[in-house]
């Protein structure tokens, strides 16, 4: 329910607005005697969570193997449509997995950094990290493909090693 | 003083004036930057001078912005036509003149104070250049609001010079500024006079100048502007504030002109500190409630403190 709040008539010395002002002086002064609250941006950087949604990032397992299968799970949730997979056949020795990423391609330039991704997958394999800034001089620059997405995510260190049967 | 100096003293007096203003200009963006809560410039810094001593300092205290901003404006687009550029120039120069005619200082035992060239109208002079800027940032911006603003600001410190200058006429000193000034030798103005002190800083509050150029047009303009805060403060600091007199009560301590210019600086620099303050607490204000609270509430104030004064001294 919506609150009805009676607007009382001011009176002739608040319409003077000589407290008001003197408020806002009060205001300025605080605000003039606080540390500045802006970053000195590149040089220092922001404080950055753990549970930062920056860049999708492809991880390997501690054994240095690629987690994903291309399943193409994330290809299909993906709202903002950045990310591009070819499946292609699972290295050698490892036939039981089936599919493994021939081509992945994120464009960072069209990711949202929702998450749905990360969230979607199966195996844990694409993980949004830390990383928030990047630049280019072209578009192209912004597609990022498998190599340089393993790069950037590093390893995860989790205890499930669905890719460990045939060892 | 001798005619072969005027031009060089006017020079030097122009000069000073102008750099004043450049760093006061400075000041006002650090207390901008704070009171919105963020840094200000500290980034510029002078090829070759880096790796010096105390270049650092200077340059996270952004001394040298000034300079770049001024380099700046030379490389934007000009105004092209002339009538801007005359314009512009004649506001600049209304915002400088009233400098020339203004004490800032005075050497014990002397019989002049440290000014221009004292003429006897100076009070009215400085009106009038000033009524004169505002008639020319009108034609610079355009709105008859702001030319009615003008005057009635104009006419407010009208009726504040003529209650200070009878204090200083029944004290049967030269209706001057430097008469004022002598005038408040016991006691300032400000104690005697508050709610003139108060007409006068609201006026003084009021005038301003948008500026709608860009190049060197918009650097005069805002440079114009600058003056005027600084010429607002120098009158409020003489009219007020006792002019270069040390403390009420006292006569002027020591003898040296440097320490009565140092004061008279002190006392601008707390007024132009009080006017950046107000102008950050009130960015905009509404002109036609400008208008209203000047012709219902501080002009009828003027005139009656005016009859009040008056009454008080005969
Ligand atoms: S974070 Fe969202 S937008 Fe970016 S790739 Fe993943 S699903 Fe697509
Ligand atoms: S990253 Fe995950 S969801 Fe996307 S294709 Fe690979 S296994 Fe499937």
């Amino acid at each position: 329910m919506a609150k009805l709040v009676e607007r009382r008539p001011l009176k002739a010395w608040e319409r003077l607005n000589i407290l008001a002002f003197l408020k806002g002086m009060r205001t300025t002064l605080r605000w003039l005697l606080k540390r500045p609250i802006t970053l000195e941006y590149p040089e220092a950087r922001p404080y950055i969570p753990d549970n930062y949604r920056g860049t999708p990032t492809l991880v390997k397992d501690i054994y240095g193997r690629e987690k994903c299968v291309a399943c193409q799970l994330c290809e299909h949730i993906c709202p903002a449509k950045a990310i591009r997979i070819t499946p292609g056949p699972a290295p050698e020795g490892f036939s039981h997995i089936g599919r493994a990423p021939a081509i992945f391609q994120i464009d960072r330039s069209r990711c949202i950094h929702c998450g749905l991704c990360e969230e979607v997958c199966p195996e844990e394999a694409i993980v949004l990290q830390k990383e928030y800034s990047f630049s280019g001089t072209d578009r192209n620059a912004m597609m990022i493909d498998k190599e340089e997405l393993y790069e950037a995510g590093g390893t995860l260190p989790d205890k499930y090693f669905k890719w460990g049967k045939s060892e | 003083m001798d005619d072969w100096q005027t031009l060089p003293r006017v020079l030097a007096a122009i000069g000073v004036v102008l750099v004043l203003c450049v760093y006061m200009a400075l000041i006002e963006r650090k207390l901008a930057a704070k009171v919105q809560g963020r840094r200000d410039s500290n980034t510029v810094s002078v090829a070759f001078f880096d790796g010096l001593p105390f270049s650092g300092l200077l340059k996270h205290w952004g001394i040298f912005q000034p300079i770049a901003d001024i380099l700046k404006l030379f490389v934007k687009e000009q105004a092209t036509s002339w009538r801007q550029k005359v314009l512009v120039l004649a506001y600049f120069a209304t915002a400088l003149f009233p400098f020339f005619v203004m004490p800032v200082g005075m050497q014990k035992g002397a019989t002049q104070p440290l000014i221009l060239s004292s003429v006897q109208g100076s009070l009215l002079f400085v009106l009038i250049v000033r009524l004169w800027g505002h008639g020319i940032s009108t034609q610079i911006q355009g709105g008859r609001w702001r030319l009615l603003r003008g005057i009635s600001t104009e006419l407010l410190l009208f009726f504040v010079i003529l209650s200070v200058s009878l204090r200083a006429h029944v004290s049967s000193l030269p209706l001057t500024f430097e008469g004022i000034v002598l005038a408040q030798k016991k006691y300032w103005f400000v104690f005697s006079q508050p709610i003139g002190a108060l007409l006068c800083f609201v006026g003084l509050c009021l005038n301003d100048c948008e500026c709608p150029y860009s190049g060197v047009a918009h650097g005069l303009l805002k440079l114009g502007q600058k003056l005027h805060t600084l010429l607002g403060a120098l009158l409020f600091s003489l009219f007020f504030l006792g002019g270069w007199h040390f403390f009420p009560g006292l006569p002027l301590m020591g003898t040296g002109v440097i320490f009565s210019i140092a004061c008279l600086g002190l006392k601008m620099a707390g007024v132009i500190f009080l006017l950046f303050w107000v102008r950050w607490t009130l960015p905009h204000m509404r002109e036609d409630r400008v208008l209203a609270a000047l012709w219902r509430l501080w002009i009828p104030l003027a005139i009656l403190s005016l009859i009040v004064n008056s009454a008080w001294q005969n």
